[in-house]
C-alpha cells in the first residue's frame, strides 16, 4: 500500500526528528532550558529557580544529582508553564515538595503539579486550614498516595555527600492546630552546598525572625529569599545583619495590590549592600552554584 | 425577474431573506426604519415585477427580524436578569462545561428558584458565575448561590454584554457564596462526554509538559485556555491562531489538512474523505459537543463534501440551509458570535477560492499535501482577514510563511499525540516516552511561531472600520463570482489557463 514516495517522506521526517534530538542532546540534556544561559559549567551545579508566578512563592531546585525540589506552588496555574520551561521535556518527577504554609499564594498551583507530576515526598507543617485549595490538595495527596511528612523540629536531610537540606522552623508539632497567624507557621529551610548557603524564609515575619535569633541558630547564608514577599512585617535590620547575605530575592508580582515589596525593606537591603533581585522586575531569577561560587541569572535585567 | 427562478432557488432566496432579517434585528434597527426600508424594497421589487415571491421575501425578512427579537428574554420577574444589581439567593445547576482558567473558574449557572420575600419562587435564565480556582466544580452540580447580580458591562473595548448575550447570559456574579447541594442535573450524554474529555485531558497533562500539553489539548480536545499569554500572542502575530482557537474556525482548516495528509500517505481520495469526516465527528465528541463546535463541525463537513463532490452550486444551497438552521436555533450567533462568522467565511473561502488560488502556487511541492494545505489556508485567510482586522485591528504579514511551515505538521502532531494518549491509558510511562515525538513536533511548531513572531514587522496594526469591511467583502465576492464563473473543475483537476 505504501508507495516509494511515502516511504521517502517518512524517512525524511524521521531524519529530521533525529537531527533535532541530536541538537537537544548536544546541549547537555537541557538544551532548551533557561539554565543554558548560565556561564557556570553544568557538572556539579546546583540550580535554584525563583519562578515568576506573579504574586506568590514558587521555587524550583535542581540538585547536582538531578533531584528536584519544589518549594510552594504560586497562586495559580502559571507554575505549570514555569515547570515546563525549567525542566527537560522528559522530566516528570519531583522528588520533594515543601509547602511552607497553606495560604493560597503558596498552594494553589500545587494541586495541578501533584496531578501531573510524579511526586515522591511532601513536607508540610500540618497546620489547620480549611481553604478549598488546601482541602483539594490534601485530597489529591491521598488519591496519589504520596508519602507525607510533618516538620515539627529542626532536622537535616542529606541529599548527597555535599548537599544538605536543613529545616529550621517550626519547632513544634502544628498538626491540626488552628493558628491565626499562618504566615508565622511557615517552614523555614536552608540548602547547604559545600561552602554556600541558601535560605528560604517562606512568609515568616519578624516575630519568627526574633525567635530564631534568640535561639542562636546559625543563620549565616549567601542568598536569602526574603520572608513574606518583601513586606515590612519581615526582614528586620538585625535579622538581615545576622544573615549577612550577598543576594536577596523577593518573590512578588507586578503591581500587586499589597504594595510588596515595602520600600523600607528595599532601603534596608541597599544600606546593607545586599544585591536585590525581584520577580516583578527581573522575571524569573535563577541562582547557580558549584559550592564555591554563585552566579545569578535574571530573565530581565533592570538598570 | 423572479419569474424565471426555479422553485428551489426561490426557497433558498427566502431562507437568505430570513437570515438578512435576523441580521437587521441584531443591529437594533428601529421598527419604523424597518418598515420604511421594507416599503422601499417592496416598491423596487414590484417595479422589477416580482408578485408573490416579493411578498414572501418580505415576509421572510420580517419573520427573521422578529425571530431575533423573540430570542431576547424580557426583563420581567420571570427572568433572573430582572434582579440585576440586587443581592439574591438562587438555586440551580451548572449547565455548561466549567471554564477553568489559570486563576479562576467560570460557571454557566442555570437558575431555577429564587428566594423572594422569604419564599422560593420559580425563575429562569442563566448567570455567569466567576469563582475561585478551588474547589473544582463540574457540569450538572446543583448549587445554591448567594451573590450580588450585575449586568455585564464593557471591559476596555470589549463588549462583554454582547458577547454573553449569544449564550443567553444577561447577569454576572462575582464574589459569590456557593454551597453544593445533593444530586445532579443536566444531560446524561453531556456529562459522560465531559467526563471522558477530562480523562483524556488528564492523560495529556501526565505525558507532556506545558505549554505543549495545552497546545495538544487545543488541537485534540478543543481546550484553549491553558496556553500561556506570550505564546498566544505569538500565534496571533503570525496569523496561525486558527489552528487552535476561535470556537471552531480551526475545524474547517484542520479537516482539510487532515484529508490532505491522508491523501499524501497514499490513502485513496474516497477513504481520505471518510477518515476526515470521521475525524471531525470524533473531535466533536472529544470536545464535549458544545454548540459552537457542532456548528463548526457542520461547516467543516460541508467543505469536505464540496471538495469531494465538486458541484459548487449545490454546496451553496447546503451552506445556506445550514446557516438557516443554526440561526433558527440561536439567532444571536449571526452578528454576535465571531467564531461562527469566521467559520462561515472560512468555509466560503475554502469552497470557492482554494482551487483558483492553487493555480498560483504550482511551484510548491505536493509533498504531504503541502500545496493544497497552503492554498486552502490562503483562501481562508483571504476571506477572514477583513473581519479579523475589524475586530482585532491587525493583520499578520508572516501568516503565509508561518502557515506553510506548520500546517502540514498539524495532522502529524494530532495523530502522534492521539497515539500517545491511547498508550498512556495502558501505561503512563509508555505514553510519556512515546510523547517525546509529540513534544518534538509541537516544539517545532512553537519555535517556528516564536521565531517568526519576533520579527518587528510580523504583524502590523491596521484597524478596519465597518465601511472598509463591507468594501473588502464586496471585492471578495466579485472575485468569487469571477473565479466561479469559470468552468467548475472536478476535484483533482486544475483550471485551464485559457479560461481566464
Amino acid at each position: 500500500m505504501l508507495s516509494k514516495k511515502t516511504v521517502k517522506i517518512f524517512v525524511s521526517i524521521l531524519a529530521a526528528i533525529f537531527i533535532l534530538i541530536g541538537i537537544i542532546l548536544k546541549e547537555d540534556f537541557s538544551g532548551l532550558n533557561l539554565s543554558s544561559e548560565a556561564s557556570m559549567p553544568i557538572e556539579n551545579r546546583l540550580e535554584i529557580h525563583y519562578l515568576d508566578v506573579g504574586q506568590g512563592d514558587a521555587i524550583l531546585i535542581k540538585t547536582p544529582h538531578n533531584q528536584k525540589i519544589l518549594i510552594d506552588g504560586g497562586p495559580d496555574m502559571s507554575i505549570l508553564d514555569q515547570m515546563g520551561k525549567n525542566l527537560s521535556f522528559f522530566d516528570r518527577q519531583i522528588d520533594i515538595i515543601i509547602l511552607t504554609h497553606p495560604h493560597s499564594d503558596h498552594i494553589n498551583g500545587l494541586v495541578e503539579v501533584l496531578r501531573r507530576y510524579d511526586v515522591r515526598k511532601i513536607y508540610y507543617t500540618g497546620a489547620f486550614h480549611t481553604s478549598p485549595a488546601y482541602l483539594e490538595w490534601l485530597e489529591m495527596i491521598k488519591q496519589k498516595n504520596v508519602p507525607l511528612e510533618i516538620i515539627k523540629e529542626q532536622r537535616v536531610l542529606a541529599l548527597d555527600n555535599e548537599l544538605k537540606l536543613e529545616f529550621l522552623y517550626p519547632f513544634e508539632d502544628l498538626m491540626n492546630k488552628d493558628i491565626k497567624e499562618l504566615n508565622n507557621t511557615s517552614i523555614i529551610n536552608k540548602l547547604v552546598y559545600k561552602d554556600k548557603i541558601f535560605l528560604f524564609m517562606g512568609d515568616a515575619e519578624k516575630e519568627v525572625e526574633q525567635e530564631l535569633m534568640d535561639l542562636d541558630i546559625d543563620l549565616d547564608a549567601d542568598v536569602i529569599k526574603l520572608g513574606h514577599h518583601g513586606s515590612s512585617s519581615s526582614s528586620t535590620e538585625d535579622f538581615l545583619k545576622k544573615i549577612d547575605a550577598q543576594y536577596a530575592i523577593i518573590q512578588c508580582g507586578e503591581d500587586n495590590s499589597f504594595g510588596h515589596p515595602h520600600l523600607s525593606v528595599i532601603r534596608r537591603l541597599e544600606r546593607l549592600g545586599i544585591k536585590i533581585f525581584r520577580n516583578d522586575l527581573n522575571g524569573q531569577v535563577s541562582v547557580f552554584s558549584d559550592g564555591e561560587r554563585i552566579e545569578v541569572v535574571a530573565e530581565r535585567i533592570v538598570y | 425577474m423572479f419569474g424565471k427562478l426555479s422553485k428551489s432557488k426561490k426557497f433558498y432566496l427566502m431562507l437568505s431573506a430570513f437570515i438578512i432579517g435576523v441580521a437587521m434585528g441584531s443591529f437594533k434597527i428601529q421598527l419604523l426604519f424597518l418598515a420604511v426600508a421594507l416599503s422601499i424594497l417592496t416598491i423596487i421589487l414590484f417595479i422589477l415585477k416580482g408578485r408573490i415571491i416579493v411578498i414572501l421575501i418580505i415576509f421572510a425578512i420580517v419573520a427573521g427580524f422578529f425571530w431575533l427579537q423573540r430570542s431576547v428574554p424580557e426583563k420581567n420577574i420571570e427572568n433572573i436578569h430582572f434582579f440585576n444589581e440586587e443581592k439574591v439567593i438562587v438555586e440551580g445547576f451548572i449547565s455548561e462545561e466549567v471554564d477553568l482558567r489559570s486563576d479562576h473558574q467560570k460557571l454557566a449557572f442555570k437558575t431555577e428558584k429564587i428566594k423572594f420575600e422569604d419564599s422560593w419562587r420559580q425563575i429562569k435564565g442563566l448567570v455567569l458565575v466567576k469563582t475561585e480556582l478551588y474547589p473544582y466544580y463540574e457540569y450538572g452540580q446543583i448549587l445554591k448561590i448567594e451573590c450580588l447580580l450585575r449586568q455585564p458591562g464593557k471591559i476596555d473595548d470589549f463588549d462583554y454584554e454582547k458577547y454573553l448575550a449569544r449564550y443567553n447570559i444577561y447577569s454576572t456574579c462575582y464574589n459569590s457564596k456557593i454551597a453544593i447541594l445533593e444530586g445532579e442535573k443536566g444531560s446524561f450524554l453531556k456529562k459522560y462526554l465531559l467526563k471522558s474529555k477530562k480523562y483524556f485531558l488528564n492523560k495529556i497533562n501526565r505525558i507532556l509538559p506545558e505549554p505543549h500539553a495545552s497546545f495538544l489539548a487545543g488541537l485534540l480536545l478543543g481546550v484553549r485556555k491553558g496556553i500561556p499569554k506570550e505564546i498566544m500572542e505569538a500565534f496571533n502575530r503570525t496569523g496561525v491562531t486558527h489552528i487552535i482557537a476561535v470556537s471552531g474556525y480551526n475545524i474547517t482548516i484542520v479537516a482539510v489538512a487532515l484529508m490532505n495528509f491522508f491523501k499524501a500517505i497514499s490513502i485513496s481520495r474516497k477513504k481520505s474523505f471518510y477518515f476526515a469526516v470521521l475525524g471531525i465527528i470524533a473531535f466533536v465528541f472529544l470536545c464535549g459537543a458544545s454548540a459552537a463546535v457542532v456548528r463548526a463541525a457542520i461547516m467543516g463537513i460541508i467543505v469536505l463534501v464540496a471538495n469531494q463532490v465538486g458541484r459548487k452550486t449545490n454546496t451553496l444551497y447546503i451552506l445556506i440551509l445550514a446557516v438557516f438552521i443554526m440561526v433558527m436555533i440561536n439567532p444571536k450567533i449571526l452578528i454576535f458570535d465571531m467564531g461562527f462568522q469566521l467559520s462561515f467565511l472560512a468555509t466560503i473561502g475554502l469552497i470557492y477560492l482554494s482551487k483558483p488560488i492553487e493555480k498560483f502556487f504550482k511551484f510548491m511541492p505536493e509533498t504531504l499535501g503541502l500545496r493544497e494545505n497552503f492554498s486552502t489556508t490562503m483562501a481562508a485567510i483571504l476571506t477572514t482577514s477583513p473581519l479579523i482586522m475589524y475586530n482585532f485591528s491587525r493583520i499578520s504579514l508572516v501568516a503565509p510563511v508561518a502557515n506553510i511551515l506548520i500546517l502540514s505538521a498539524i495532522p502529524i502532531a494530532m495523530f502522534v499525540g492521539f497515539i500517545g494518549i491511547l498508550l498512556a491509558i495502558f501505561s503512563v510511562y509508555i505514553g510519556q516516552i512515546f510523547s517525546w515525538i509529540t513534544w518534538l513536533i509541537l516544539e517545532y511548531i512553537i519555535q517556528v511561531v516564536k521565531i517568526l513572531a519576533e520579527l518587528d514587522w510580523a504583524s502590523i496594526n491596521l484597524g478596519f472600520g465597518l465601511r472598509w469591511v463591507i468594501f473588502c467583502y464586496v471585492l471578495i465576492f466579485i472575485l468569487l463570482y469571477f473565479c466561479n464563473n469559470l468552468k467548475i473543475v472536478r476535484p483533482g483537476q486544475y483550471f485551464r489557463s485559457d479560461n481566464l
